[in-house]
């Protein structure tokens, strides 16, 4: 404790330089770590795709004698991906704006509202997160086909959005139910009604949870393949997840072309979601001040 | 006290509440009918690519619009992914009482087949077929008994060919490992192993993944080797009979084949398996034609590649073929007369003389009964003449293990207990067992 | 807690209300049903009572495959969870780099399972994989294992292809800490508490919900998860990289045993059901602001 005591009089002392050393050390081991199992596979799928099937089965660590983007050539031939980008884009941004508006709707009744049967809405709702999505095909397809949404974007907007819901609602009601009360409290006593509250006080606080929930919800439907394929038949309302899949199976023996293509998938959404990441904390937190 | 603003907000909810609770009225919009003119027949296919497979039936499909232009137009929904996204697609399409018109797929799907028959989800098309005498001298006889039920209807279409499957070998390295002439007998083809090996090339493609493919041809064709054996791989769903001493000793001959392959082979999947054959890393694999365009495709192998590729039979002269006794292609009651009368043009348009050939040559779907021209025989490529001439010379065919055995040892026993019996944590009869546990267990579900 | 009109508390419910009457009721009521029936699919449900159940309680795989499921929580909940807030209370300091951190982190779940799986599965090979090329540039030139595969190291294989791509977690656990007024940190530093005591003392008490939001979110995840093990080892050798989701896949596309996979089905809700009120009740999560 004497080192404590040591700095509130404002001098380090060398026990301290030493925790302060181990401390950036053991920060930067975690760092360094986490790039590590985050991009390694990734260059080594780049490096792959520049190498020949038989470079990548004889050789793990070698690099390609002669880099070669025969890969991507094979892999373009066949990509119709651009229709495919602006689809997946449509559906990933609806979802998420229908899903943000929704459920931070749900979340704030359910996180300040007093009324009966609160835990009982809230445990059905949250119940969704336990039901495996690969077992509701059937009543899904079903009600789709029903609403006459066959092959429509509306349809996967629609079962996407229910999808994210057991993330969302998790998210923004943690987070908003321990949001000090006083601005709300104050704006209610100067007769400000509950969506002026609601959209003027409380989501502008909410703004953290709001752009981790989008980020979420986003990445889910970007990534969505079961159902993308299961509710649509026509090019135009195809989604990229569905080339990678046919990528996947039509290069199965040509390595370099399926590393190829996971790299042509993969890199695009990644510039995407760094750009979007940024774009939804601004746009949120320029709303939070305009209002 | 409510400003403009909240009851902006509150017609906002109101709206987005109203709308989803509305949905469910917009109910029956779907299905509107298409153009009179044309009849649409929905089909779904798989989107291959430039694979042998895709390429053809594109032609056929632009064929069968030209020809019928004005009167039919295939509807296609291209598919992405495998055979089993079509199939998961048909299962859903059918619960919803939304069949395409031509229902594909169902070979390696007989319980889903023999259930759409069962709930009479397809039309019978044995009239079609007795009305139809040109049709009649092309279809395998054996496929139209297999397809016929016991009241005479014939709910899928017969084959009109059917592929055969045996060994491809790297001549090169047998040349080198001093081997002339392609194993004949088990102990041969032992013998030959060894003399690759000595040589210093691994011998065999195995690979454990999707069924086992690779090693369960070898497996059933070491079993096809005595008419006990035969007699096992005529048994539709065998359950004790994995347990036979016939079956266990093939299991031991399992056990000895993977001295003879790569390090990756347990675990491996089939693209593993072939591209270690089409990079010349192992001097043989079995399998069947629909390889052959993968040898000549600079995609998947070097140069000239195809210039090395023997074909053989199995020992004992011996190959791999359903002979057609496999479930052919549907036509759904879900569409009116007129678009299943469209669907059957379309599988009668297979089977007509220049498109037999034309899968003959393409995919290796054989048939006696329509031979090929000189033309055609001219214009064949290195791997097609082996193959064309190791069926040629078969003596004993067995049905593929895949037609045969359920499908819970197929997607899910055998890929994670064969791993274990090749690693030693459990024996021969265990694996057996287990197989028939798995088997008996696939016959109480139905 | 505000007692707003029940107008309000209706609007404001009913959008997720209708989501879940939409999505999520028929299937919920569809699974429990027929969990007591056996069923194709396709022809009518046949009521056998609880035949299912005890079928699976007797059945060796299931038990292996809840062995298998219940270390896979536990994992989630003690390793991945605890990284994920780790690396959050990492970055929240802000190093250098921070930023970049943060989106590389993200990567992994780009790709997805599917993608990953097979990645993955070239990184074990032997062999070609690099993993084994690795090991063996350090000078053991002889070692090549079969990771995914041998009996030994399968189930591990499996585990690490998720165990430590825990961005999810970061991400929620930072945008939290974002919400902690500079105020309490401040105080505290001029109060000489070092920056470890700041995270243990200050942080993370007041982060603790998330904590259990973010193990609800990993164990369920876990308990729904098939993919990797579907694309990879297919739950052997043997048993020993079977779960219960697996399970239920299978019984769905292998032998269409409807009923037999929805009671896994309410089994793995039963499981969650109770996972999450274990972590609610552990967590406090219920409370609010004012009642903390």
């Amino acid at each position: 404790m004497s080192s404590g005591a040591a700095a509130r009089v404002g001098i380090a002392t060398p026990g301290q330089r030493i925790a302060a050393g181990a401390a950036a050390l053991f920060r930067y081991a975690v760092i360094g770590f986490v790039v590590a199992i985050s991009v390694l596979p990734l260059v080594w799928v780049v490096i792959s795709s520049l190498e020949t099937n038989a470079e990548i089965l004889s050789s793990a660590l070698n690099l390609p004698a002669a880099p070669s983007l025969k890969g991507y050539a094979t892999a373009f031939r066949f990509a119709r991906l651009d229709l495919k980008f602006v689809t997946s884009l449509i559906v990933a941004v609806s979802t998420t704006t229908v899903s943000l508006l929704i459920y931070s709707l749900a979340a704030y009744a359910l996180s300040r509202f007093r009324f009966r049967l609160r835990t009982l809405v809230f445990t059905l709702l949250i119940s969704s997160i336990l039901i495996p999505v690969n077992t509701m095909v059937q009543p899904v397809y079903e009600m789709v086909l029903r609403l006459g949404l066959y092959d429509t974007k509306a349809a996967l907007i629609l079962v996407y959005t229910g999808f994210s819901m057991p993330l969302c609602l998790f998210v923004l009601r943690s987070y908003m139910m321990h949001l000090p009360y006083e601005m709300e409290e104050s704006a209610y006593l100067e007769g400000a009604s509950v969506p002026r509250t609601f959209w003027q006080i409380m989501l502008p606080l909410t703004q953290p949870a709001l752009v981790s929930s989008a980020v979420l919800t986003f990445l889910g439907s970007w990534n969505e393949l079961l159902y993308a394929l299961l509710l649509t038949s026509s090019e135009h309302n195809r989604t990229l997840p569905l080339a990678m899949r046919y990528f996947m199976q039509q290069f199965t023996f040509d390595f370099s072309a399926m590393f190829a293509a996971l790299v042509i998938y993969v890199v695009p959404s990644i510039i995407l979601y760094v750009v979007l990441q940024e774009q939804i904390m601004s746009g949120i937190a320029a709303g939070a001040i305009n209002e | 006290m409510q400003t403009r603003k909240d009851r902006a907000a509150v017609t906002l909810i109101a709206a987005l509440a109203a709308l989803l609770a509305a949905l469910p009225a917009f109910g029956g919009a779907e299905g509107e009918t298409a153009a009179a003119e044309e009849i649409k027949i929905p089909m779904l296919f798989r989107e291959g690519g430039n694979d042998a497979n895709t390429v053809m039936y594109r032609g056929f499909i632009d064929g069968f619009n030209e020809q019928y232009d004005g009167q039919y137009e295939l509807d296609i929904e291209w598919v992405p992914g495998m055979a089993e996204e079509i199939r998961l697609k048909l299962k859903a399409l059918n619960s919803a009482r939304n069949l395409p018109a031509v229902v594909t797929n169902l070979a390696p799907e007989a319980a889903f087949a023999e259930a759409l028959m069962r709930d009479g989800r397809l039309m019978d098309q044995k009239p079609y077929l007795d009305a139809d005498p040109e049709w009649q001298k092309v279809v395998f006889p054996e496929s139209v008994e297999f397809n016929t039920d016991a009241e005479g209807r014939m709910f899928t279409s017969p084959s009109t060919g059917a592929p055969y499957i045996g060994i491809y070998y790297n001549k090169e390295m047998f040349a080198e490992a001093g081997i002339d002439q392609f194993p004949t007998t088990w102990d041969d083809f032992f013998a030959a192993c060894e003399a690759l090996q000595a040589a210093g090339f691994t011998p065999l493609s195995l690979h454990t993944t999707e069924t086992g493919w690779i090693t369960n041809l070898l497996l059933t064709t070491y079993l096809g080797r005595t008419q006990e054996g035969r007699d096992f791989m005529d048994i539709r769903y065998p359950t004790d009979e994995f347990t036979s001493e016939i079956f266990v000793d093939a299991v031991r001959m399992v056990e000895r084949l993977y001295e003879y392959t790569t390090a990756d082979a347990i675990g491996g999947t089939y693209a593993l398996a072939a591209n270690h054959f089409s990079i010349s890393d192992t001097a043989m694999i079995a399998n069947g034609p629909w390889m052959i365009s993968s040898f000549s495709d600079t995609q998947y192998s070097p140069e000239g590649f195809e210039n090395k590729v023997g074909y053989g039979r199995f020992p004992n002269d011996l190959m791999i073929s359903n002979l057609g006794r496999e479930y052919g292609r549907g036509v759904s009651m879900d569409h009116d007369l007129a678009v299943r009368e469209g669907a059957v043009e379309w599988i009668k348009f297979l089977a007509s003389r220049d498109n037999i050939a034309q899968q003959a040559i393409a995919l290796g779907h054989l048939t006696h009964l329509v031979p090929l021209n000189d033309d055609e025989k001219a214009g064949l490529g290195p791997v097609n003449v082996e193959y064309f001439n190791a069926v040629e010379g078969v003596k004993l065919t067995i049905p593929w293990f895949q037609a045969q055995w359920d499908p819970i040892n197929q997607g899910e026993t055998i890929v994670s207990q064969l791993p274990a019996l090749l690693y030693g944590e459990i024996t021969a009869e265990e694996y057996a067992a287990k197989l028939a546990e798995s088997a008996k267990e696939y016959r109480a579900s139905l | 807690m505000i007692k707003p009109g029940r107008l309000w508390i209706v609007l404001f419910l009913l959008p997720a209300l209708a989501m879940f009457l939409l999505v999520y009721l028929g299937p919920l009521a569809t699974a429990v049903t027929t969990s007591f029936t056996k069923w194709n699919g396709m022809q009518a449900p046949r009521f056998i009572g609880l035949d299912n159940y005890l079928r699976l309680a007797a059945s060796a795989k299931f038990q292996a495959a809840f062995g298998n499921t219940i270390k896979w929580v536990l994992a989630a909940a003690f390793i991945h969870v605890p990284f994920g807030v780790l690396v959050a209370l990492v970055l929240f300091k802000r190093p250098r780099g921070w930023r970049f951190t943060r989106a590389v982190f993200m990567i992994p779940n780009v790709l997805g399972w599917t993608a990953l799986s097979i990645l993955f599965m070239f990184i074990y090979l032997p062999d070609a994989g690099i993993l084994n090329g690795l090991i063996q540039s350090l000078g053991f030139s002889d070692f090549n294992r079969n990771w995914l595969y041998e009996p030994g190291s399968a189930f591990t294989a499996v585990t690490l292809i998720w165990l430590f791509f825990a961005a999810v977690i970061t991400l929620i656990t930072m945008s939290e800490l974002m919400a902690i007024p500079e105020s309490l940190a401040d105080s505290a530093r001029i109060d000489g508490a070092s920056p470890l005591q700041i995270d243990l003392y200050i942080n993370l008490p007041i982060i603790w919900p998330i904590v259990g939001t973010g193990i609800i979110i990993a164990v369920t995840s876990v308990l729904k998860a098939f993919e990797i093990i579907f694309l990879t080892t297919g739950g052997g050798p043997g048993d020993r990289t079977i779960n219960i989701s697996v399970i239920m896949v299978n019984r769905l596309l292998n032998s269409q045993e409807y009923g037999y996979a929805n009671a896994l089905a309410v089994v793995l809700l039963l499981m969650g059901m109770a996972a999450i009120l274990l972590v609610q009740w552990l967590f406090r999560l219920g409370r609010g602001y004012r009642d903390q």
